[in-house]
């Protein structure tokens, strides 16, 4: 067993470990550190290690191109969050370090989970980054008498228990049949017994838990509460980092299956549900993160475009876009967590004037509105146009021409954001942000990402089919 | 009756009750409390389909038995966590009833 | 009667008896008006299903669902109970109206299509077992096999822990502790 497959999550280990030592001692600073210097050696680590390849743990763990990509836009992820977060002071300041045990943990869950070929470890792993998701919510400031993040939280947790519930049926269904839960196994004899119900009902079932995280329509309750509920901070991560292996887990599962009619129709409706929900709800909100998150609703609808065409050049546009989305939320969501002075929630007023008060986040904050609506070279609109052309080419029309549809309404909610940062007056605070060095360096790295994702997707695409081929 | 004890589908068809009633309860229960324990017979019922399973048809008859160790330590840990939010709930709105939970829009 | 009397006949009354308390505890457990009936309708119902994992050639796991569930989890949950109930009968528990019409509805539906699924599909049996599946094997295999998740719910357990202890730490300093101050 080479121990260098395994580097990056042992890194984090380790920093989980020193994290829970420091925690004993109240000492939120050191933490913090701690946990981004984790963050930022796991990230060097997994993004060296991109082309290794092998199998751990008695066939449970698998290491290769397309679970070390995911690694690496994970713990680039993570890191991001905590340099923009700062001192994090819409957490508690009695529970910081704890509060960096669990980010660290949920992390360390996903990159688990997306090497796991194994149900058991499926499960295990996706327990572990939720649970740690869950605990962060609740652990927001109550200073200015906030308490709608224990609603979150909770609403959250019940939700997630009850699609974890769904999930076991469904692997339990899988296990009957195949009698194994090793993917491998599983892969090989599904195919055989795909015409019996319980396969069909399992598979659909399984698939429930992952379109809870990437909050595709019937599961999207918990989205919008979750993202206004939680600390800024919070939501950067819960809105960015869990829906990469979402996307991975999604794949990973559809790719068991052979195509039938019935499955693609099924995913076609909840992707088109959601676009619609999505977007037509985010039109009338006033709180940020409350729009971020319907919108992240509309998106996982696109990004399930990719998926229900059940071919490789398919499931590589799903990752390209989930790249891109990676980007452009860690982008709005740093500026959100910046213009928010002692960590409350910020209205879309709010951001007013921005231009004057900061050039550069409000820069990137309209930067990231144009990508998210859509709009030519970035990396949305490169994107969009591909998972389109893609079921374009399926032959899923009437998608395409309703996902065209959707892709026009986001464009208002979006450009009104990018309106009233440049062309508003600031309203009660007009002094000047300050912008700490690691922030902006950040921005600038997400700022060329959003330009660079947009104009080269043919190397991302490239890398993204080498990968899935040399996994599947 | 020798018959049910040895029959996957009386289990199957045990499991299946576990979880509709499950689900039932989550949407009809006004309490975090009810719903949590809701959740908690979902999560019965899919052991409860691993343990037929292993005992019926796999070939490996340790597998479900795993599957079903591993489904009881995460659903102890569930319960602590949901219990410690719920208190915090409790703490922050003097109330555990669903209903009261009204702040955020849903 | 005699049927009855005989080593089989009295293990078919049994697993009736346990069958039976599964399906009240479960009703006990999403309908009773008071949440602390609710929990004892729970363990009732986890009793049972220990139960049915004796019939079903396992009698650790029988023994450690009753350890954990009905052990620990049911009696965490009296405890938030008592904690947080004060006041169980002033509001109704359950919903009234839609609500209560579509759950019932989408749990029917549910169970429905599950049974459906689960029975109208040719499961196959293994032609034999590799192993007889006791608890000798099952530990080799949790140490083996399933090493890795075996050490990954440890983390698992920690951050329920660390978790619950930090919300609980929290939740003192706003209590009573800002009151007096």
């Amino acid at each position: 067993m080479n121990i260098m497959l395994f580097a990056p999550e042992l890194f984090l280990l380790l920093g989980a470990l020193i994290v829970f030592l420091l925690s004993l001692s109240d000492d939120h600073n050191s933490a913090r550190n701690v946990a981004l210097a984790a963050g930022f050696g796991a990230l060097i680590l997994s993004a060296s290690g991109v082309n290794l390849s092998g199998m751990m743990f008695g066939g449970a763990y698998s290491v290769d191109l397309f679970s070390q990509l995911f690694k690496t836009m994970i713990t680039a992820g993570m890191t991001a969050v905590l340099i923009f977060g700062g001192r994090h002071q819409g957490i508690e300041k009695r529970v910081r370090p704890e509060y960096y045990l669990c980010l660290i943990l949920s992390t360390l869950g996903l990159m688990m989970l997306v090497s796991s070929v194994d149900l058991v470890a499926i499960f295990v792993s996706l327990e572990l980054s939720s649970f740690s998701l869950y605990l962060m919510l609740p652990m927001r400031s109550t200073e200015h008498g906030l308490r709608i993040q224990m609603e979150a939280g909770i609403k959250y947790m019940l939700f997630g228990v009850m699609a974890t519930g769904i999930m076991l049926f469904g692997m339990s269904y899988i296990f009957g049949l195949t009698g194994s839960t090793s993917l491998t196994a599983i892969t090989a004899k599904l195919p055989a017994l795909i015409h019996e119900p319980a396969a069909v009902v399992g598979i659909v079932m399984i698939l429930c838990v992952f379109m809870f995280k990437l909050a595709i329509f019937p599961f999207h309750f918990w989205v919008s509460d979750a993202y206004e509920g939680g600390a800024n901070e919070t939501t950067a991560f819960l809105a960015t980092v869990p829906k990469l292996a979402g996307v991975a887990m999604l794949i990973r599962i559809v790719n068991l299956i052979n195509p039938s009619e019935a499955i693609i129709n099924f995913m076609a409706i909840l992707a088109v549900c959601s676009m619609f929900y999505g977007n037509l709800c985010a039109l009338r909100q006033t709180d940020f993160k409350r729009m971020m998150g319907f919108s992240a609703v509309a998106h996982a609808g696109f990004v399930l475009l990719g998926i229900l065409t059940f071919k490789e050049a398919g499931y590589a546009t799903s990752i390209y876009y989930i790249l891109g989305y990676l980007v452009m939320n860690l982008a709005c969501f740093m500026v959100i967590c910046k213009v928010s002075k002692s960590g409350e929630n910020v209205p879309i007023a709010g951001l007013a004037g921005l231009y004057k008060r900061s050039p550069l986040l409000a820069f990137t904050m309209g930067l990231s509105m144009f990508a998210l609506a859509g709009i030519p070279p970035f990396a949305g609109f490169m994107g969009e146009f591909l998972l389109l052309a893609g079921a374009m080419q399926a032959g899923h029309l009437t998608v395409v021409i309703l996902g065209a549809l959707n892709a026009a309404i986001a464009i208002y909610y979006y450009l009104s954001v990018v309106k009233v940062t440049y062309c508003n007056e600031p309203e009660v605070d007009t002094e000047p942000i300050r912008v700490d060095i690691g922030t902006k360096a950040v921005s600038l790295v997400l700022i060329s990402a959003i330009i660079f994702i947009g104009i080269y997707p043919a190397a991302l695409l490239d890398m993204a089919s080498t990968a899935l081929r040399l996994a599947f | 009756m020798l018959q049910l004890s040895a029959n996957l589908n009386t289990y199957l068809i045990m499991a299946a009750f576990l979880f509709g009633i499950g689900f039932y309860g989550l949407i009809n229960r006004r309490t975090l409390i009810g719903m949590l324990i809701s959740a908690e017979l979902i999560l019965s019922g899919a052991s409860l389909n691993f343990m037929a399973f292993n005992r019926f048809l796999a070939p490996d008859p340790v597998v479900g038995q795993v599957f079903t160790l591993f489904i009881m330590g995460i659903a102890a840990a569930e319960a602590a966590i949901a219990l410690s939010i719920i208190i915090a709930v409790y703490r922050n709105y003097k109330s555990i009833a669903a209903e009261d939970l009204n702040d955020l829009k849903g | 009667m005699n049927q009855l009397l005989t080593a089989q006949g009295l293990g078919g009354v049994v697993f009736l008896a346990v069958s039976a308390a599964v399906v009240i505890g479960a009703l006990i457990a999403v309908n009773s008006k008071r949440l602390i009936r609710a929990v004892t309708g729970l363990c009732l119902c986890l009793i049972g299903v220990a139960g049915l994992y004796y019939f079903l050639n396992s009698p650790f796991l029988a023994l450690m669902e009753i350890l954990i569930y009905v052990g620990a989890v049911g009696v965490s949950i009296a405890f938030a109970v008592m904690l947080a109930e004060p006041r169980q009968e002033e509001k109704g528990t359950r919903a009234t109206g839609l609500g209560a019409l579509f759950g019932f509805i989408g749990g029917a539906l549910l169970t429905w299509g599950l049974i459906k699924a689960g029975l109208s599909t040719h499961w196959q049996r293994a032609a034999e077992k590799i192993n007889d599946g006791s608890m000798l094997q099952l530990g080799k295999s949790l140490l083996t096999t399933y090493g890795m998740v075996f050490e990954l719910i440890s983390l698992v357990l920690l951050i329920a822990i660390i978790g619950s202890l930090a919300l609980g730490k929290r939740g003192r300093s706003n209590g009573p502790g800002k009151i007096s101050g």
